[in-house]
């Protein structure tokens, strides 16, 4: 048996199994959760990376991060809890978009072509709503008890944000030691070509989940 | 690195065309099943993501098929019984001993040298029941064996989705087809 490729990801069928057999707040579950999702989805990691690629001062990770989890959390809470019903093919192909978007910006693409680019704080703003989307549909996937509703989601939430920082904490780490290379400039371009590529394939994979099934 | 309005879109550009080939030629073909280049049937990855796990439904070409026995055995004697079934094919099974018997449910894949056999439930035990599909095409079934001091009789019972079987005594097998057509009527052809 083949477990299927974890792109668009979904929460694995056994956990899903779990969580429905659940009823009323469970705040560890539901962290570990948000954290697992997190840490093992492709999409969220590599927009991320593509976010703090350029970001060398503390200051300015913490405040792109920050604009990015208000972002995210506002549409997974408010997504959750007035049950808004996105697709899930088409919140992911966003994403997967976010990654072109940023890795596209990260090459001075923006300013290249079109003379003109959209304040990167802004865009991260935005694209934080669209991963919360994405976040939302996941969670929504699993019938979800309504006892306990709001903790469960703010848990999941909270796991998000842990899982997301472990997953920092890592990419700056690495960011770091890259831009003391004497190729760096070189390197720092085809990296984000690379995960431009990356995100082209992650929306083909998303629409082409939305048209065949 | 600063690039020049040219030099970025054809960058996009490639960058597009990379990704397109690797959807096209490895991904979609293995997890949507959808093949436009003909590289998923030639690297073999097409159907990858057709989920091959126990079905609640497996649909037969055949009707079902009960067949009963019993057996006699002395201190030390063993039998087997088996049946030959399909991929997927099922047996739902009964069968107990007035004492404790040694019991092997295991399968030989059709083609395999002899002796190849793989084994699903052992032990020892007066009775035993269940469902069992068949993982792969070949002969299913049990062996048993008498390892205590008294003659003991097992009787078994299944029904499932077999034409023929054996009974092995003493390494010969007694085969047995069922041919009488009424019970066999071909559902599709």
């Amino acid at each position: 048996m083949l477990a299927p490729l974890v792109l668009g990801h979904n929460i694995s069928s056994s956990n899903t199994s779990f969580i429905e057999g659940l009823d009323g707040p469970a705040v560890f579950p539901f962290m570990y959760l948000g954290a697992k999702h997190m840490v093992t989805g492709i999409d969220h990691l590599l927009y991320l990376v593509g976010v703090v690629f350029f970001l060398a001062r503390v200051k300015d990770i913490v405040l792109f991060v920050s604009l990015f989890t208000l972002g995210h959390s506002l549409t997974l809470i408010a997504g959750v809890a007035f049950a808004v019903e996105a697709n899930t093919w088409l919140v992911d192909a966003i994403i997967g978009l976010s990654i072109v978007y940023k890795a596209f910006e990260n090459l001075g693409g923006f300013d290249a072509v079109f003379g003109a680019s959209i304040n990167p704080a802004v865009a991260v703003f935005g694209f934080g709503l669209a991963h919360g989307l994405g976040l939302a549909t996941k969670l929504q996937a699993m019938t979800l008890s309504t006892e306990g509703l709001i903790t469960n989601l703010i848990s999941f939430n909270v796991g998000v944000e842990l899982g997301q920082f472990v997953a920092l904490v890592i990419a700056v780490l690495v960011l770091f030691r890259l831009r003391s290379r004497p190729n760096y400039e070189f390197e720092a371009t085809q990296a984000n070509t690379l995960l431009m590529t990356a995100g082209f394939i992650l929306v083909g994979y998303q629409l082409t989940g939305f048209f065949t099934t | 690195m600063k690039l020049t309005a040219s030099a970025l879109m054809s960058r996009t550009a490639a960058s597009l065309t990379v990704a397109l080939a690797i959807l096209f030629v490895f991904i979609t073909p293995a997890e949507f099943d959808f093949d436009p280049l003909g590289t998923g049937t030639l690297l073999g990855i097409k159907g990858l993501s057709t989920v091959t796990e126990v079905r609640s439904v497996n649909i037969s070409d055949i009707t079902h098929t009960s067949h009963a026995s019993t057996f006699h055995l002395t201190p030390f004697e063993s039998i087997e019984v088996k049946y030959r079934l399909i991929k997927g094919g099922g047996l739902v099974f009964s069968w107990h001993s007035n004492a404790e018997v040694l019991y092997d449910l295991h399968a030989e894949p059709k083609g395999a040298t002899k002796g190849i056999a793989e084994s699903f439930d052992q032990g020892r035990m007066l009775g035993r029941a269940g469902t069992y599909i068949a993982d792969f095409d070949g002969m299913h079934g049990w062996f048993f064996e008498n390892r205590g001091g008294e003659n003991l009789t097992v009787t078994i019972r299944v029904s499932g989705f077999f034409r023929e079987g054996a009974v092995y005594r003493g390494g010969y097998p007694d085969r047995f087809v069922i041919s009488d057509p009424e019970l066999t009527p071909k559902l599709t052809e």
